[in-house]
C-alpha cells in the first residue's frame, strides 16, 4: 500500500524526471572524425565512463594544444536522452557548481556516437581531470570518467 | 529561518510543559475514554508531501471548562520529497553549541556539505507530545512535536554536490533512512521528527478539522562515513528540514469536542 501511494505521488512530481524513459527519444548516431595531427606541444589524455544512470558509456579523450584551445571528444558515446543533460570538466568525480567547466549541453541521446566539442575557457587547470555527464533539473550525475 | 527557530523554541517549552499537566490531570474530572483523537493529516509544498496518522490522548486541566489540554499519543508519518537538498545533521559540525544553545548559535555554512536524491521517501513511527487549547466551544488550537520511535525506508542513491567531497570516494552513494529517532531539540535531534501548529475547527461533537503548518525533519544516513575538506569533517548523517503547510480531520469518538 505504501509502496503505491509513493509511486502515485513521486510519479506526479516527477513527470518529466532525468529517469523517465517512456517516450520516443530523439537519439544520436553521428560519428564525427578523431583528432588528427595534433600539434607539437599539445597533451592529451583519456578515460571511460563510470555508468550511474541513462546507460552512459563510452571513452572520452582531451586535447589541449598550446594555443590553450581544448577539444574534447566522446567515442563509441550511448546515453539515453534526459532533461538538462550537460557535460563537464570537474576537479571532482562529484558535481559540484564550485569546481566544474561546461563543456557542452546534450539535448537528444546518442547511440555508438563519436562526438568532438572545442572550447577555450581561461578558468581550466590540470586539477580538471574528470569529465561529468550530469542532470542539473534533477541533480543527477549520469556518470563520470577520470582523465589520465 | 528565524520563523523556524520560533517555532522550534515554542515546540520545545511546550514539549517540557505538557509532560507535568498531563499527570496532574489525572485527578480532573474528565473521562479517561472520553479524550481520544484519532488523526488523518496530510502537508504538502513544493514538491514535497507528508501524510500522518495519529492517535492521541488528550488529559484537561482546570476545574471547569477544561480548556488547557496536554497528552501523548502515537503518530506514524509518510514524508516523500522530489530533488531535496539533504545537509549535514549532526549540531557538532552545523553550530557553535550542542545543547538547548543550539537553537540561538550561529550555523557554521563552512561545514555544511550537500548531498541529494531524485525521491526521497522516509517513514516514522513516533511517540508525542500534544498541547491544545481551546478558544471557543469549536475552535481550537494547538501543538504537538514527535518524541522519538523509530524510521524505516528503502534504500536511496544520492549525488555528492560538496566542493571539498575527498577525492577516492564515489560520487554517488547509497543512504537509509536513520533508524532511530529522538528529539533532543534543534539540530541536536537525531532521526525524522514531526511537528505540527495548528487551529481546529469541530464540525460535529465528533469531527473536526485543522489547518496549519507542519515541520518535518527528514533525515538519512549513507552506508559508509564521508570525508570532507581533507578528513575534517567525517559524516555519514544527513537532514532534509521541511516546512508545509497542513490540512487534517480530526475523529473524537468517545467524547465531546
Amino acid at each position: 500500500m505504501i509502496t503505491r501511494l509513493q509511486w502515485v505521488i513521486i510519479s506526479s512530481m516527477l513527470m518529466f524526471a532525468c529517469n523517465s524513459e517512456d517516450k520516443p527519444q530523439p537519439v544520436n548516431t553521428i560519428v564525427e572524425p578523431p583528432v588528427t595531427n595534433p600539434q607539437a606541444g599539445s597533451s592529451s589524455s583519456a578515460g571511460s565512463f563510470v555508468s550511474y544512470e541513462h546507460g552512459l558509456a563510452g571513452k572520452v579523450l582531451l586535447y589541449i594544444d598550446t594555443t590553450n584551445v581544448i577539444t574534447l571528444r566522446l567515442e563509441q558515446f550511448t546515453m539515453t536522452q534526459g532533461p538538462d543533460v550537460h557535460v563537464y570538466l570537474s576537479k571532482s568525480s562529484n558535481y559540484s557548481a564550485a569546481n566544474v567547466l561546461e563543456v557542452t549541453k546534450l539535448t537528444t541521446g546518442f547511440q555508438g556516437s563519436s562526438i568532438n566539442f572545442t572550447f577555450h575557457d581561461t578558468r581550466y587547470t590540470a586539477a580538471h581531470v574528470f569529465v561529468l555527464v550530469y542532470c542539473n533539473q534533477y541533480n543527477s550525475l549520469f556518470g563520470y570518467a577520470e582523465l589520465q | 529561518m528565524r520563523f523556524v527557530e520560533i517555532y522550534t523554541i515554542c515546540l520545545t517549552f511546550l514539549c517540557v510543559s505538557a509532560i507535568a499537566p498531563a499527570t496532574l490531570a489525572q485527578e480532573s474530572p474528565a473521562r479517561y475514554y472520553e479524550q481520544h483523537y484519532f488523526d488523518v493529516a496530510v502537508s504538502g509544498g513544493s514538491g514535497k508531501f507528508a501524510g500522518a496518522l495519529a492517535w492521541n490522548h488528550l488529559h484537561g486541566f482546570g476545574k471547569k471548562q477544561q480548556r488547557f489540554k496536554a497528552g501523548y499519543g502515537v503518530r506514524f508519518t509518510g514524508f516523500v520529497a522530489a530533488n531535496k537538498y539533504y545537509t549535514t545533521a549532526p549540531a557538532k559540525y552545523t553550530s557553535t553549541e550542542q545543547n538547548l544553545g543550539t537553537i540561538f548559535s550561529k550555523t557554521l555554512q563552512e561545514n555544511i556539505d550537500t548531498i541529494t536524491t531524485a525521491t526521497a521517501a522516509t517513514y516514522s513511527v513516533n511517540l508525542a507530545v500534544y498541547l491544545q487549547y481551546t478558544l471557543r466551544p469549536r475552535l481550537d488550537i494547538g501543538v504537538n512535536i514527535d518524541l522519538l520511535g523509530f524510521s524505516f525506508g528503502s534504500e536511496k542513491r544520492f549525488n555528492i554536490l560538496s566542493s571539498v567531497y575527498d577525492a577516492g570516494q564515489a560520487p554517488v552513494q547509497q543512504a537509509s533512512p536513520t533508524s532511530f529517532n529522538l528529539l533532543l531539540t534543534s539540530d541536536n535531534d537525531k532521526g525524522s521528527l514531526n511537528s505540527e501548529f495548528y487551529i481546529r475547527y469541530w464540525l460535529t461533537e465528533k469531527i473536526g478539522i485543522r489547518a496549519g503548518y507542519t515541520f518535518l525533519f527528514s533525515e538519512y544516513r549513507t552506508k559508509q562515513n564521508l570525508s570532507f575538506d581533507n578528513g575534517r569533517i567525517m559524516n555519514d548523517r544527513y537532514r532534509y528540514k521541511a516546512a508545509m503547510a497542513l490540512v487534517a480531520v480530526t475523529f473524537k469518538p468517545f467524547g465531546k469536542s
